[in-house]
């Protein structure tokens, strides 16, 4: 796999790697009542995860997949343990990480350029550097000559691609994706994820996917864990695993 | 059996009658509105003039107010201007107001609990019921007439702003705040520009409100030139030609400001790719 | 069947604004509640009037203004009428069927200033906010022939005054409010406005014509008239009763007056104030055609007709053809 061979030599300019991601004893419930819809709780959960490392989480509704996504992007505080980006705490929505979700969440008032600079306006970053990064990120997912359009007239797959040039314009050290391919058919999927193991072994960044689908998982990580009941099931090389071990530990 | 066509994606090709034809039928509509008007009134002569006027003597008043150049003509034009200019200034003042409350609502759900219960309740009221309290307020002059106008005006959007901010979708606001934006930046920067499709519907009902209510202040209201009291003036002297006039022009300035704000918010809207159909 | 039809065609007729003679058994009379119009109040008050239309039944509705009358007249809900001649003129010059039969009074009308206003003459009132009783009525002309005399203009045209139309009776409170500076009223408010402290700055006299000027007329549906001669007539007559006894018996008449404006308007007048207002006021049959044609011209003037009618195509006085 492409994750085991020796990097490239680092030109100049290149981003910054991945960083590595330490939990340690990271807890979070929710309120009291208990309701079929109320999101599950998790932990104590204590994981490392490797500089530039692909960790594919899996696990069924209700394992506490999103409530691990929002405390890692910095949405929820954990109420016990900490969550380590390199040498500092993750204690809110960080500039060094992105989130990209099961939705392109494009905005609709901006063209896909508009979109992939946003994150860049956010941070004052100067123009040139902006329109500069925004090619560069428009190149890496393949839509080069797209800049100028609507939102609307993109595919689904167009779109989600567009939401990871978003994520990836703003070169950060951790991305978390949140089943980005869900809502595309089995061809685009497939074709998406190649790309996204290209686009990581470019640059190295550390990767926190998670999917319900235990191909995929399988697939792209080089590490799958398996949440059950808010609790780490399984913790295992990908190589290791099939996806019947896989299914057998989540049922 | 025919082959299915394969699907057109992504460019979605609007099957529609060309605008022109549209027109013609719009057209075709109004000479037939006319020619009854004319017919009923000046040729079977049905009603007398001073109860229903024929479309040539309402034509009279109009051409009159508008381009006569004897000394007391050309006073629909300076009404027109007045009221253009009052409720232009109101319908700003009002969707200022507006957009602030409404963020205010909208960021504070205890505050769009109750005010904006209130403010719904307002708007079931009559503007007019507002102009003799404005009129004990202000005066007896154009500023309780820009009061009731800012206040019909400004609840519609105050309302769709607070309400299209409660209903952004949640994953453009996680989009927003991953990317960065916080506070006023994420105000300013996604959640205005989500809820701006059906802030400008609130715009297009705010504006009918504030037209409405500036037409009513105006008829109690007199002494400013204002086409409201061209109504009444021809009320007063028995012109119904006039006062048909003034109808007339009431219905066109109000139809075409809703046009323009109609034809912005569709443009919106297809940009925002919430409509197929241009 | 045939009943539906007679009652549609008769729904027709009140639509055309026809006053329907299908032998007639209601006088329907309109008026103001003000001095000026003191001949119909007395005529109501001492039952002169429905005593001149015997079995014909006297449906008296008053009036805040020439607007609202010259509408119930349009509609064909009014066979006759005291009026002043400025709605007068303006319904007769849109063809709407009516004769002017009678004159009832003339003068009448002051211009007051708020105490507090400041205004002292006719040229204070550059700026000011000017109240008469309804646009394009008999003062509102007044006013602004005079405000052009003076050198002033009225807003709409550029100048400085306001011109609102307040009904006369709801002037003490628009005073009190500060809502408007002057007013330019028919009595007996014009007295009463004095009595609460406002201030007189042009007299019945100065106001127009040297005080030779119509306030009211009375005016009759053609139809009506064509229809019922008789009842026009005997009403003419009851006119002039009630004219002849204000003149002789001013004071009886007061008491008489005053019953009538409480019963309208709910207003109490002090009998000193009601001498006050009738001595502005003259109560005459006659009717001074000139000065008619001259306030046609002032309604040209102020923008409300585009040319002066020939008058005598609808002054009937004393007849009716």
């Amino acid at each position: 796999m492409t994750a085991l061979s020796p990097a490239p030599p680092v030109p100049a300019d290149e981003p910054p790697q991945g960083l590595p991601l330490v939990l340690d004893g990271v807890t979070y419930r929710y309120g009291r009542t208990r309701s079929a819809t109320a999101p599950a709780g998790l932990g104590p959960l204590s994981l490392a995860v490797g500089a530039g490392e692909f960790l594919c989480v899996v696990g069924p509704s209700g394992s506490g997949k999103s409530t691990l996504l929002s405390l890692l992007a910095g949405f929820l505080r954990p109420q016990m343990g900490t969550i380590l980006l390199g040498d500092t705490p993750v204690t809110g929505p960080d500039p060094r990480l992105t989130l990209v979700q099961q939705e392109a969440a494009l905005f609709p008032w901006r063209t896909v350029a508009g979109n992939i600079s946003f994150g860049l306006e956010q941070r004052r970053t100067p123009r040139a550097e902006r329109e500069e990064r925004v090619a560069d990120a428009l190149r890496l997912v393949g839509l080069e000559g797209y800049g100028g359009r609507r939102v609307h007239e993109l595919s689904g797959g167009q779109r989600q691609r567009v939401s990871l040039a978003r994520a990836l314009a703003l070169r950060p050290r951790l991305l978390l994706l949140d089943e980005p391919f869900s809502a595309l058919d089995d061809r685009t999927r497939t074709v998406l994820a190649g790309e996204l193991l290209s686009i990581w072994a470019a640059r190295r960044v550390t990767v926190v996917f998670v999917t319900h689908h235990l191909e995929e998982a399988l697939a792209l990580g080089q590490r799958v864990i398996a949440l059950r009941g808010g609790e780490v099931a399984l913790d295992a090389p990908a190589r290791e695993l099939n996806v019947a071990r896989l299914r057998e530990t989540l049922e | 059996m025919s082959v299915p066509a394969p699907r057109t994606d992504p460019v979605p090709v609007s099957p529609r009658a060309p605008r022109w034809r549209v027109l013609s039928w719009q057209l075709l509509g109004l000479l037939l509105l006319l020619g009854v008007w004319h017919l009923v009134t000046a040729v079977l002569k049905l009603y007398p003039p001073y109860v229903f006027p024929s479309p040539a003597q309402v034509w009279t008043e109009i051409s009159y107010g508008l381009w006569g150049t004897g000394p007391q003509d050309g006073k629909l034009l300076s009404a027109i201007v007045g009221s253009l200019r009052r409720v232009l200034t109101g319908y700003a003042i009002a969707v200022a107001l507006g957009v602030l409350v409404g963020l205010l609502m909208g960021a504070w759900r205890p505050l769009r609990a109750t005010l904006g219960a209130y403010l719904t309740g307002i708007q079931s009221v009559p503007s007019i019921a507002f102009v003799p309290f404005a009129i004990l307020f202000f005066g007896l002059n154009e500023r309780a007439v820009l009061f009731v106008v800012i206040l019909e005006g400004f609840i519609p959007v105050a309302l769709a702003v607070s309400g299209a901010l409660l209903n952004v979708p949640p994953a453009l606001r996680v989009a927003g705040r991953t990317l960065g934006a916080r506070g006023l930046s994420l105000t300013t920067g996604v959640l205005l520009p989500a809820a701006l499709p059906n802030v400008l519907t609130g715009l297009r009902t705010a504006w009918s409100f504030a037209w409405r209510a500036l037409v009513g202040g105006e008829l109690l209201i007199s002494g400013v030139a204002s086409i409201g009291e061209q109504l009444e003036v021809g009320r007063a002297t028995a012109n119904v030609a006039l006062v048909l006039a003034s109808i007339l022009i009431i219905g066109l300035i109000g139809g075409v400001f809703d046009a323009g704000l109609r034809a912005l918010e569709g443009r919106v809207r297809r940009d925002y790719g919430l409509e197929v159909t241009p | 069947m045939t009943r539906i039809h007679i009652r549609s065609l008769s729904a027709l007729a009140l639509l055309l604004g026809v006053a329907s003679a299908q032998g007639t058994t209601t006088v329907r009379l309109g008026y103001f509640p003000n001095l000026t119009h003191a001949p119909a109040l007395i005529g109501l008050e001492r039952g002169t009037f429905q005593r001149a239309l015997g079995k014909v039944k006297l449906d008296a509705r008053s009036f805040v203004s020439g607007t609202t009358l010259t509408e119930a007249f349009a509609a064909g809900q009014i066979d006759l009428a005291y009026i002043g001649p400025g709605p007068a003129i303006n319904a007769a010059t849109r063809g709407m069927p009516l004769q002017i039969i009678a004159g009832a009074s003339e003068a009448g009308a002051v211009l007051m200033a708020r105490g507090d206003s400041g205004i002292r003459t006719h040229a204070d009132l550059a700026g000011k906010r000017v109240a008469v009783p309804s646009l394009g009525n008999t003062q509102d002309i007044s006013l602004r022939h005079l405000l052009k005399e003076e050198g002033l203009r009225p807003q709409t045209d550029g100048g400085t005054v306001t011109i609102t139309p307040v009904a006369p009776a709801d002037i003490a409170a628009a005073f009190a409010g500060k809502r408007v500076d002057a007013a330019l009223v028919p009595e007996p408010w014009g007295a009463l406005l004095q009595a609460h402290g406002h201030r007189l700055i042009g007299s019945e006299k100065t106001v127009w014509r040297g005080g030779r000027y119509p306030t009211t007329l009375v005016i009759v549906n053609t139809r009506f008239a064509q229809a019922n001669p008789a009842l026009v007539a005997n009403f003419l007559k009851a006119h002039a009763d009630a004219v002849a006894y204000l003149n002789k018996n001013p004071a009886a008449a007061r008491t008489l007056i005053n019953a009538q404006l409480d019963k309208l308007t709910g207003q109490k007048i002090d009998l000193r104030v009601l001498q006050r207002a009738m001595t502005r006021t003259r109560f005459t049959t006659a009717l001074d055609l000139d000065a008619l044609t001259e306030y046609a011209a002032l309604n040209v003037e102020a923008g409300y007709a585009r040319s002066v009618p020939d008058l005598r195509s609808f002054v009937r006085l004393g007849t009716t053809r």
